[in-house]
């Protein structure tokens, strides 16, 4: 092996290097030190996500590993700086609800048509048979299934004076959806939507977002008449609640996945308040495709018992026949309907789910 | 892995102190640099490590037959190696996009015939790798280089710092800087530390910012933002996209320079340019030359003519904008800057003539000899003719150079416009937006000071930031790292939670 040494310099050339140049030794300390310090410094951050990783042996030892430096750090209150700044920036408050919140008010311009469904709406919205059996728990033709929905026998026309707020809520696979739902109504002086997107958040842990305190809080402040959800593509992991451990899966953990899906739905579907849970559709990778039938299966089930919960199967829309990023378009020409991550929505799936999720409000209010 | 992560900044300690212990040793050091990079790729996808092993071993051998090649076998074996590199960067990038629009135009023809879409995930960084290996085989073939070992290929084409997004470096400006001992007593430390301060800031609080507040909720729903603020949307996209991919690659300059390796620039302040050529010498400058040497130039470059300049210019751009995405917007975006590029050609040379005419014309007062020297620029007319120009300048130059600039950022920016649209019709409703009128236009103060100060910020002298850096390199140790973390919890402060990935990740 050869080992190769630095050549001699004299201390003469030493003096004479150019400032902001150091020897290796001195960088890697700089280096270092700078990150026990942004450690002791934004302790609170760090904890955060760490804590925000899945359950498991990693997450356990990095935690075993952070929790001194916020012990020390808060001890010092070392971290007040950072909070000072964060609260001047309004941002990085993980589950606070609100800070990354997009509230798109409605502005001037015309909507443009919902590009027409193959199919049509009605074959859509065809009553749900649902079985616990099956994979996907929609009905075979797809789309909505009011399952015990009790909502006014006839559609309520919304005013500009007594606008339609509708609220949409969910991790990124309802990005692209929200934003298909907002452009519709935009230009609606009557309906006024707005947007909460959370990335990498579910049920599953609201030690990360708590999605329930939002919600909550949300209609606390501005009481939306229709919420529209989707949860799940983030909740393939194990949960812990009450001191309990539930690993993914077990029996234990699909009834603890219902007591917070029943949690959502009671919270929301009240006083004539539309719930609109848009499943999550088919993936590419199989592992996750198995828990979200299961989480599916859970919501279907769980909305069958609440009335005012609309639950929206996307899956004959944009995967009729399983995961496929392309599907026929109108003129028979491809269209990419999901991104090649395999999970997301393109803004072309997003509007083959729009009509269901407009049908499944227009059953309660009368929407363009 | 990205580079603004608690799990990168343990990663990069790590490596970085590994580094330098087996600098000495230079195979274990180069060994353990593949290691540590095939590892950072991995971790975006470990299904394509193969693929990155492939394309590093693939091109060695090609090099190798390359250089040991003459004459007619030499250009078959590098025309060969140009040609996997592409199918392989083809298919994993461009399968889907060619297979829907071969359909659309058969279908168009009425043969009703559909080709199958075949799934293929994109991976991380092939737009980037390929290009590099595509410099190393061109120039190994064009003798500018000489074959290297594998190990020394394997460093430079994974060396995680560009791997994923640049800058594009050349083999001849890499392999000699791993060749040699890189001293460990020298080490550019302050520049480099601000550079990945710098980065981050502007990855991780402006490109965030904008991004959240302007750019993406006008693409995403353009009806809803109408005259100015639709206007301040699409400058908080540039804006964007600058902080975040020159973001990105000041973190990249600054994270090879501690562990050694110096990368060449890839932004010089791009918005204060005062023509698109100006803008592409400024703009993503790694990108931009190896566009000019590898194709522009090859392709014929200004010297066959002028009309064969720009169908030259307009292929090197179509090409270009098909390299940043398998979509017609980013063919859109490269035919429009390469039709922009020809009429500034052609302007240029119709300047070029009058100002020569001119000049002849006062070289042989009341002469016919004045076409003489159109298209001789060789003769003692061009001297005449920059004396001319610079008699008519001064005064017109000035208010003609902020004209210059506006007009140039304002074509920059339609372009992003096409860039950034989800698709055709989705950038023509951005654009009309700009121009329609909309009872409720509310521009963010916020986002237009954002907006304003960072295009200001292009015209900074280096010399304001000066005495800050020298200020910064005389600090001891652990004022330095204060420093430093001090920044990190402000970026951490005003960012958002979360950090979406680099804008250039998906090209």
């Amino acid at each position: 092996m050869q080992r190769l040494r630095p050549p001699q310099t004299s201390r003469k050339e030493q003096r004479q290097r150019p400032a902001g140049v150091y020897p290796a030794g001195r960088v890697i300390a700089v280096v270092v030190l700078a990150l026990l310090f942004a450690a002791l410094l934004d302790a609170d951050s760090l904890v955060a996500s760490v804590s925000s990783e899945r359950y498991g042996t990693a997450r356990s030892v990095e935690l075993s590993l952070v929790r001194p430096f916020k012990d020390v750090s808060d001890a010092l209150r070392l971290n007040l700086p950072h909070r000072w700044l964060a609260s001047i920036g309004g941002t990085n408050q993980p589950g606070s609800g609100g800070a990354a919140s997009v509230a798109v008010p409605p502005r001037g311009g015309v909507p443009e048509g919902v590009p027409a469904l193959l199919g049509g709406i009605d074959a859509l919205l065809r009553p749900k048979p649902a079985g616990p059996g099956s994979r996907r728990t929609a009905p075979a033709a797809g789309g909505v299934s009011h399952v015990a929905a009790k909502g006014p026998p006839r559609p309520l026309r919304p005013t500009a004076a007594a606008p339609l707020k509708i609220w949409v809520a969910g991790d990124s696979l309802i990005g692209m959806l929200a934003d298909a739902v907002i452009g519709h109504v935009a230009g609606d002086r009557a309906v006024r939507a707005t947007e909460d997107m959370q990335i990498g958040t579910g049920l599953a842990r609201p030690d990360v977002y708590n999605w329930p305190a939002a919600i909550a809080a949300e209609i606390r402040d501005h009481d939306p008449s229709v919420v529209i959800v989707t949860f799940g593509a983030n909740d393939d992991q194990d949960m812990q609640a009450g001191g309990r451990y539930y690993v993914r899966d077990s029996a234990a953990w699909k009834a603890e996945y219902a007591r917070r899906v029943s949690a959502v739905m009671n919270e929301v579907a009240t006083a004539g308040r539309l719930l609109v849970w848009v499943l999550v559709p088919p993936v590419a990778s199989p592992h996750l495709e198995y828990t979200t039938g299961i989480i599916n299966h859970i919501v279907s089930a769980e909305a069958a018992t609440h009335p005012g919960v609309a639950v929206v199967d996307p899956g004959p829309a944009i995967a009729p026949h399983g995961f496929a990023e392309y599907l026929d378009g109108p003129g028979g020409h491809p269209v990419q309907v999901r991104d090649a991550d395999g999970v997301h929505l393109t803004s072309a799936g997003a509007d083959r789910v729009l009509p269901l999720v407009l049908a499944a409000i227009r059953t309660r209010w009368l929407l363009r | 892995m990205l580079f603004p992560t608690v799990s990168f900044a343990v990663f990069f300690a790590a490596v970085l102190l590994v580094s330098w212990l087996l600098m000495p040793h230079r195979i274990r050091w180069k060994l353990f640099m593949v290691a540590a990079s095939w590892f950072f790729y991995g971790c975006a996808g470990w299904g394509f490590v193969p693929l990155l092993a492939a394309s590093t071993v693939v091109n060695h051998f090609l090099a190798f037959r390359i250089d040991g090649a003459e004459g007619v076998a030499r250009r078959r074996w590098s025309a060969a190696a140009v040609a996997i590199n592409l199918a392989g960067l083809g298919w994993f990038k461009y399968i889907g996009f060619l297979s829907s629009s071969t359909t659309g135009i058969v279908d168009h023809l009425g043969l009703g015939v559909h080709l199958p879409v075949p799934r293929v995930v994109l991976p991380a960084g092939i737009s980037f790798f390929t290009f590099q290996a595509i410099t190393y085989v061109i120039d190994v073939k064009r003798g500018k280089v000489r074959p290297v070992g594998l190990m020394d290929f394997a460093v430079y084409l994974s060396f995680f710092p560009h791997l994923l997004s640049g800058p594009i470096v050349r083999a001849s400006e890499f392999l000699p800087q791993i060749r040699q001992r890189i001293d460990p007593r020298r080490v550019d430390g302050a520049r480099a530390l601000w550079l990945i301060a710098r980065g981050l800031f502007k990855k991780v609080v402006v490109a965030s910012y904008l991004a959240r507040q302007a750019a993406d909720p006008l693409f995403a729903v353009p009806k809803q933002h109408a005259g100015i603020e639709a206007l301040f949307g699409v400058y908080a996209y540039a804006i964007q996209i600058y902080a975040d991919f020159s973001g990105y690659t000041d973190m990249a300059i600054g994270l090879a320079l501690l562990l050694g390796v110096r990368f060449p620039e890839n932004f010089d302040s791009p918005y204060r340019s005062l023509s698109v050529r100006e803008f592409w010498r400024r703009w993503h400058m790694t990108l931009s030359r190896f566009l000019r040497d590898y194709l522009y130039v090859p392709l014929g470059g200004n010297r066959r003519g002028e009309s064969r300049t720009y169908v030259n210019l307009m292929a090197t751009m179509l090409l270009g904008g098909l390299w940043h995405g398998a979509a017609w917007t980013f063919v859109a975006w490269g035919g429009f800057h390469g039709a922009w590029l020809a009429g500034e050609r052609a302007q240029l040379w119709r300047r070029s003539r009058a100002l020569l005419r001119r000049a002849a014309a006062a070289d042989h007062p009341g002469g016919e000899g004045g076409t003489e020297a159109v298209g001789s620029p060789a003769s003692t007319g061009t001297a005449a003719a920059v004396a001319v120009s610079r008699r008519h300048a001064p005064a017109r130059r000035r208010a003609g150079r902020v004209g210059a600039w506006l007009v140039t950022f304002h074509a920059v920016c339609l372009g992003w416009i096409f860039f950034r649209a989800t698709s055709f019709a989705n950038g023509v409703q951005v654009l009309g937006r700009i121009f329609a009128r909309g009872p409720h236009i509310h521009l963010d103060v916020m986002v237009a000071t954002v907006v304003v100060v960072a295009i200001a910020a292009q015209w900074l002298p280096a010399r304001l930031t000066a005495p800050a850096h020298e200020r910064f390199a005389q600090l001891g140790v652990a004022a330095q790292a204060l420093c430093l973390a001090g920044v990190a919890v402000v970026i951490d402060a005003f960012g958002p939670a979360g950090v979406a990935p680099f804008i250039y990740f998906r090209f």
